[in-house]
């Protein structure tokens, strides 16, 4: 498969009033045409700001990139200029976020936030427009498409809020789809349905997806490949059956052990312990050390070495048959 | 407060409670509208038992657990602890069962006072319920601090200085310092990452051991119920469809509802994919629910019945019930994954 985003090195640092402080540390990953990989951390492991920096929404004087390169189908993002930059975002590359009543302008109906994506791409009249729109709508599914397009979006639910984001996400048929925890507000049953739209989509346009979530779950569902986030960092990459069957890194083990899904009865869960690390905590080595089992003095002041396990396997660990023993 | 029947009795007993809450009036000239948050629920709690209530936006979870504790109105039925009828209580008997009766939510930050340190905020439910003197009421804080997996030097420190799952635990602190009979914990780990819900759920489940608390654990989260909790009921609209012990609901549900809700339910395996049982569509507005049964505008099974007449809850095996008209053709079918 052809390799259409890339991200070699990318560092990104944001400011604090106490001065400037690393987000995103010397991160890599690709998203082949097509394929779906899902991103995942906790809070404040810079999945969010990795997903915005692809987009160009880097809150501008607050976050920026600090070194590295950001290559989709084959451009630079980080050289090209604001036309272009434009240009590619909405209709090369688009994004869904989690809560979709904040990113749906209240005051306008569905069918015109549709067409206005389309208008601002495409040389085509309003009337081909309002067409499309009905068709994006009618193809993520949504009751009454015709109904619909009048609607406001206080007027709908939830589930289909977020049906009328993916419809102006698809409108100029993308072939990268961002979606940052977009079933996150949403009920399971409503998320179900959801997701399976997604990969159904996904599908039929061949189109690659890059899914930020924080829930493993959710992953099993929806990804082909897995990257895991821990403090800035990516520690562990693989395919999903490798993340699930075979953890390489301590992290991606406690995530699966202390997931409550992960057992059954009411035996005690596998917690990993400790906190997030604070902001303001020194940044070791291996950020993950102080709440890692196999840690040992070298994981604090070392870096982990990124150790290959199989064919697109890899994990940031000094440990790393320790833990596939394990 | 004595007899045979006052120890059988479970530790909380509501019986077709419902909770009505009225909606802005559209204009001067009309009444304004009432609906049922909650609408004829029966649920019980034994002494030292967890049972998890499960439902998604809008079920009236959170109202039904709210009422229970004094904190929404009780419109009709009753809300029966210790065997005493809430509603009816003096003065100095509800002081005695918002003291044995201790909640727990999802917003730690919100339920802790910001100018408080945190010994005092323990030490607080020991005042006011006039428990130990002095001296005896900072022993208790420290020994509860140790408990609930801090230091005696956080004692001396303010809410904000905490992350959100220590926070957690300074609430979890506060509601087990007066040694409860029953805990309502509303949606207690929902707000906070993967790997700080297992230590949360781990330190509930190891109280509840060791001081022999009964637990009502409201919960979107059936993976979670299912761990935490012996026995559970699923809510509907204001409604309990299906309830029982917590294996064997989640894994032979027999409610539409339930089943939709479990195969939902993403696992983390690849291997057991989520499956779509039910129509897609949102609990309609509880304010204006389908006649009949509730959930038949998404049920696969419905027929003219369920649009018709409400569904009675059955009792179909020991300690297990469901409110469905088909549910006797539907167990005939293939169960979901669990």
């Amino acid at each position: 498969m052809n390799c259409l985003l890339s991200l070699r090195d990318v560092s990104i640092s944001g400011s604090t009033p106490a001065g400037s402080r690393i987000i995103v540390d010397r991160l890599s990953m690709h998203v082949s045409e097509g394929e779906s990989l899902a991103l995942v951390g906790e809070s404040g492991s810079g999945k969010s700001i990795t997903a915005l920096a692809v987009m160009g929404l880097l809150p501008e004087g607050e976050v920026a990139i600090r070194g590295g390169s950001i290559e989709f189908a084959g451009t630079d993002l980080r050289a090209v200029d604001g036309r272009e930059r434009r240009r590619i975002t909405g209709s090369e590359m688009a994004m869904i976020f989690q809560e979709p009543m904040t990113s749906l302008n209240p005051v306008m109906r569905v069918g015109d936030q549709i067409t206005e994506m389309i208008l601002a791409h495409e040389r085509v009249g309003r009337r081909a427009a309002l067409a499309r729109a009905r068709e994006l709508l009618a193809s993520v599914r949504m009751p009454e498409p015709e109904l619909r397009l009048r609607a406001y979006p206080h007027q709908l639910s939830g589930g289909q809020r977020q049906r009328v984001m993916i419809a102006i996400a698809l409108a100029c048929r993308p072939r990268l789809l961002i979606a940052d925890e977009p079933t996150t507000a949403l009920d399971v049953t409503v998320q179900a349905h959801i997701l399976t739209l997604l990969k159904e989509l996904q599908q039929e346009l061949n189109m690659a997806m890059l899914f930020i979530t924080h829930d493993l779950g959710v992953v099993a569902n929806i990804a082909d490949r897995v990257s895991i986030m821990y403090c800035g960092r990516i520690s562990e990459t693989g395919s999903v059956r490798d993340i699930f069957r075979a953890p390489a890194h301590p992290y991606t083990n406690g995530l699966l052990a202390c997931m409550p899904s992960s057992g059954s009865g009411q035996d005690e869960l596998t917690a990993i312990p400790g906190q997030l690390p604070a902001p303001s905590d020194p940044v070791l080595a291996c950020r993950f050390a102080p709440r890692c089992a196999h840690a040992d003095a070298d994981c604090r002041q070392v870096p982990p070495p990124t150790v290959a396990i199989a064919d697109g396997h890899h994990a940031d660990c000094h440990h790393v048959s320790r833990v596939l023993r394990s | 407060m004595n007899g045979a029947a006052e120890r059988d009795a479970p530790l909380l007993d509501v019986r077709e409670l419902a909770v009505t809450y009225s909606l802005p009036s559209q204009s001067v000239l009309r009444a304004a509208r009432r609906f049922n948050a909650v609408d004829g629920v029966n649920l019980s709690v034994g002494r030292g038992e967890s049972v998890g209530l499960v439902g998604e936006t809008g079920c009236g979870k959170s109202s039904l657990s709210r009422a229970i504790c004094g904190l929404a109105p009780v419109t009709s039925g009753s809300v029966r602890f210790n065997g005493i009828d809430t509603g009816s209580v003096g003065k100095a008997e509800r002081r005695t069962i918002r003291r044995d009766m201790q909640m727990i939510f999802q917003d730690p930050g919100g339920s802790l006072n910001p100018r408080m340190r945190v010994g005092r905020l323990i030490a607080e439910p020991l005042e006011i319920h006039g428990i130990g003197d002095r001296h005896g009421r900072r022993e208790e804080v420290l020994g509860m601090l140790d408990a609930v997996g801090l230091s005696a030097d956080d004692a001396n420190r303010f809410p904000h200085e905490f992350s959100g799952g220590q926070r957690q635990r300074i609430a979890i602190a506060r509601a087990v310092v007066v040694r409860p009979a029953l805990i309502l914990a509303d949606e207690p780990v929902s707000a906070l990452d993967v790997s700080l819900q297992a230590q949360i759920l781990n330190l509930i489940a190891e109280l509840r051991r060791r001081f022999g608390l009964a637990l009502l654990f409201v919960s979107h989260d059936l993976h979670v119920v299912r761990r935490l909790c012996s026995r559970v009921a699923v809510m509907y609209l204001g409604q309990i469809v299906e309830s029982g012990p917590t294996d064997s609901v989640l894994v032979s549900p027999r409610h539409p509802y339930t089943r939709e809700l479990v195969a939902s339910s993403p696992m983390p395996n690849p291997d057991q994919p989520i499956r779509l049982v039910a129509r897609a569509g949102e609990p309609p507005n509880p304010a204006s629910p389908p006649a009949g049964c509730r959930y038949h505008p998404r049920c696969p099974h419905a027929t003219d019945i369920c649009t018709a007449e409400p569904p009675v809850a059955e009792t179909i095996a020991a300690g297990r019930s469901v409110a469905c008209h088909h549910f006797e053709t539907i167990a005939g079918q293939e169960g979901p994954a669990s």
